[in-house]
């Protein structure tokens, strides 16, 4: 064994997650398994349908933009939960800028904003990324399950201004 | 050929809600409206846009009729007694008037009557007298009526004598809070005449002002050149002044239809009032929901939204109420003006499941690797908007690290994952439907669990994959932490 504290008896435990009503963040780790949570009584909770998409009738955005400049594209967000929910947002370039955490009403969409800037000195072409939306993962389990939706978004730099 | 046609048929109606959303963002806008009266609507189209200016569409508040007219005054049968009413006899020389409850007379029983007498008219002079009963009074609060009425009930008893005595009469409507009088209706007789009904003509919403006090007044008259007679009189019953609040209320649909399926369906209506509130209400298949209220007055609009439940879906036809009911005397026209309703869709595919994963404790022994295996529990894809693109629903996870000592972690191939067959929950096509082929899951290397070839996969489906954690030999006792990442695209 590796790494078992001193004076350990040979047979140590390796708690990996707990029952589904336990699990918080600083709950004290499980030791021997005389000290192993009981078995899960309930099912877990279940993360809502949602989806980030276009605010508009297509399947991906495309941003057009000389280097230099700013551009906002339009996003939608959709919340089919029967509760608000907060969602997580994120883009995969760091040229692309959204809002942190958007609040969705119940059954509802909220039409965002993803503001791409285009650094200057890019050079004329076409660039990939997305905007993610995050939400699930039950907060303080030890394995949480979250879930993403996400909207390609593509980037055209233009010959132009900024350059 | 028979069969060919149902199945067309049956299409037809599967298209009925609209064309499928597919992708990102729908809108579709209202186009019609119903339900009334009470209320009208007026220039529905432009509710049909949100890109022509301010232009909208109104619904304005009509008379609903839907209230009982106020009478006056309180007492107007006289059945026990003449309690309210006040005489005032004008007596002379020559005659002389009284006036009173009369028990026997009226239909039923019970009526006013000024008697005339007179007395010694040796020189056979006019013996004229009069009276006047004046109402108790009373204070119209109700705003402009709708309609005004006045009748009553009058009988004159000359003792049979025709053409030697005269009676006559009259009924005002008399104005205590703007001094002023209209007369309602008059008439004499020079011989008996039966009770009849006299009505009031000409009477209208103008002739009584909300907030003024009135009473009625009736007078009486007699005259006659006769000496020592007496007997004479007229009776007054059922007198009864009518005034008919006017009740405007609005209740009106606008009705917004071929709304595609999809994930969310948000209603957005833009609208504000002239005055008196609005309740938006929503069909939901089977009764009305309150949703909102619109209370905005000009110059600003009122946004609401407000997320449809799949019943207020409606299958694709979105039905918005505005209602205007309150009850009692209303006398203006509110009008709700609509700048735009509709209904946003959103398609897209969406995955959803459980937020936690349980994984049983294992014990190291030293000796072999442990594996704790449990099933992730069920993820559902839905392809609520049709988008028909095709989809791989995907997992990843984060490193497998220790609490306490994050850099302590499990080896990055320890979490496995093992897809089964795709299912439905509602009997959505499973043509072209997989399971993934699972593998180990790791971060930045998403394995696939279920797809959907191009051109299938609209529809709910489930996968139930299950977990495997191997802990190896040499793993450090403690608790380990993961997050897993869901998505399908």
């Amino acid at each position: 064994m590796r790494a078992v504290a001193a004076g350990a008896p040979a047979l140590a435990a390796v708690v990996l997650a707990t029952a589904c009503g336990g699990g918080a963040p600083g709950e004290p780790a499980a030791g021997p398994p005389a000290a192993a949570p009981p078995p899960a009584a309930v099912p877990p909770a279940r993360s809502a349908p949602f989806a980030l998409v276009p605010d508009a009738a297509s399947e991906r955005v495309v941003a057009r933009a000389a280097a230099g400049t700013r551009v906002g594209v339009r996003l939608r967000l959709a919340n089919a939960s029967d509760a608000p929910r907060a969602f997580a947002l994120a883009a995969t370039s760091p040229w692309i800028a959204v809002p942190a955490r958007v609040r969705v009403p119940a059954r509802s969409s909220v039409p965002l904003t993803a503001v791409v800037a285009v650094p200057a000195g890019t050079a004329p072409g076409a660039h990939r990324a997305e905007v993610l939306a995050r939400a699930g993962g039950r907060p303080g389990a030890r394995v949480p399950v979250r879930y993403e939706s996400s909207v390609p978004v593509g980037v055209r730099v233009l010959p132009g201004a900024g350059r | 050929m028979r069969a060919a046609a149902a199945l067309a048929v049956l299409l037809a109606c599967a298209l009925l809600p609209g064309a499928a959303l597919g992708y990102g963002t729908g809108t579709t806008y209202a186009s019609g409206s119903a339900g009334t009266p009470p209320g009208a609507w007026a220039s529905v189209a432009a509710a049909g846009s949100a890109a022509d200016g301010d232009a909208a569409a109104t619904l304005t508040e009509t008379d609903a009729g839907a209230i009982a007219d106020a009478r006056y005054p309180a007492n107007r049968d006289f059945a026990s007694d003449a309690s309210g009413w006040t005489p005032v006899d004008n007596g002379s020389a020559l005659c002389a008037v009284a006036s009173g409850h009369d028990a026997g007379q009226g239909s039923p029983p019970g009526s006013l009557r000024t008697s005339y007498a007179v007395l010694l008219n040796l020189l056979n002079l006019l013996a004229a007298c009069d009276s006047t009963w004046t109402s108790a009074s009373f204070t119209w609060t109700g705003g402009t009526p709708a309609a005004v009425g006045f009748s009553m009930d009058r009988a004159v008893d000359l003792n049979g004598l025709v053409g030697l005595a005269t009676a006559s009469w009259s009924a005002h409507l008399v104005d205590e809070t703007v001094p002023g009088s209209i007369q309602l209706v008059s008439g004499s007789s020079s011989a008996d005449s039966g009770w009849a009904t006299q009505a009031a003509a000409g009477l209208g919403p103008g002739d009584i002002v909300s907030g003024h006090t009135y009473h009625l007044r009736i007078d009486i008259a007699f005259d006659s050149l006769l000496s020592l007679v007496s007997g004479f009189g007229v009776n007054i019953d059922d007198v009864v002044l009518s005034v008919t609040p006017q009740d405007h209320r609005a209740d009106g649909e606008l009705r917004i239809t071929g709304v595609p399926p999809g994930t969310t369906h948000t209603l957005e209506v833009r609208a504000r009032t002239s005055g008196e509130p609005f309740d938006l209400q929503v069909w939901d298949g089977g009764a009305w929901t309150s949703r909102a209220t619109v209370s905005a007055t000009a110059p600003s609009w009122q946004q609401v939204s407000h997320g449809l439940t799949a019943g207020e879906w409606n299958g694709g036809e979105v039905r918005v109420r505005a209602l205007n009911a309150v009850a009692g005397p209303d006398d203006t026209a509110d009008v709700l003006s609509v700048d735009y309703a509709r209904v946003v869709s959103t398609g897209g595919i969406t995955v959803s499941g459980p937020t936690s994963v349980a994984l049983d404790p294992v014990t190291i022994d030293g000796l072999s690797p442990k594996v704790s295996s449990t099933a992730l529990g069920t993820v559902e894809v839905a392809d609520a908007g049709g988008a028909a693109s095709g989809w791989d629903l995907t997992a990843a996870a984060t490193a497998w690290t220790l609490d306490g000592d994050p850099g302590e972690s499990l080896p990055a191939d320890a979490l496995t994952v093992t897809p089964a067959a795709p299912t439905t929950p509602d009997g959505s096509d499973l043509t072209g439907l997989a399971a993934g082929p699972g593998g180990v899951l790791e971060p930045g290397d998403p394995v696939v669990l279920m797809s959907a070839a191009p051109g299938a996969g609209v529809g709910r489906y489930r996968q139930a994959p299950a977990l495997a954690l191997t802990v190896p030999v040499r793993a450090r006792s403690g608790v380990y932490r993961s997050v897993i990442t869901l998505s399908a695209s």
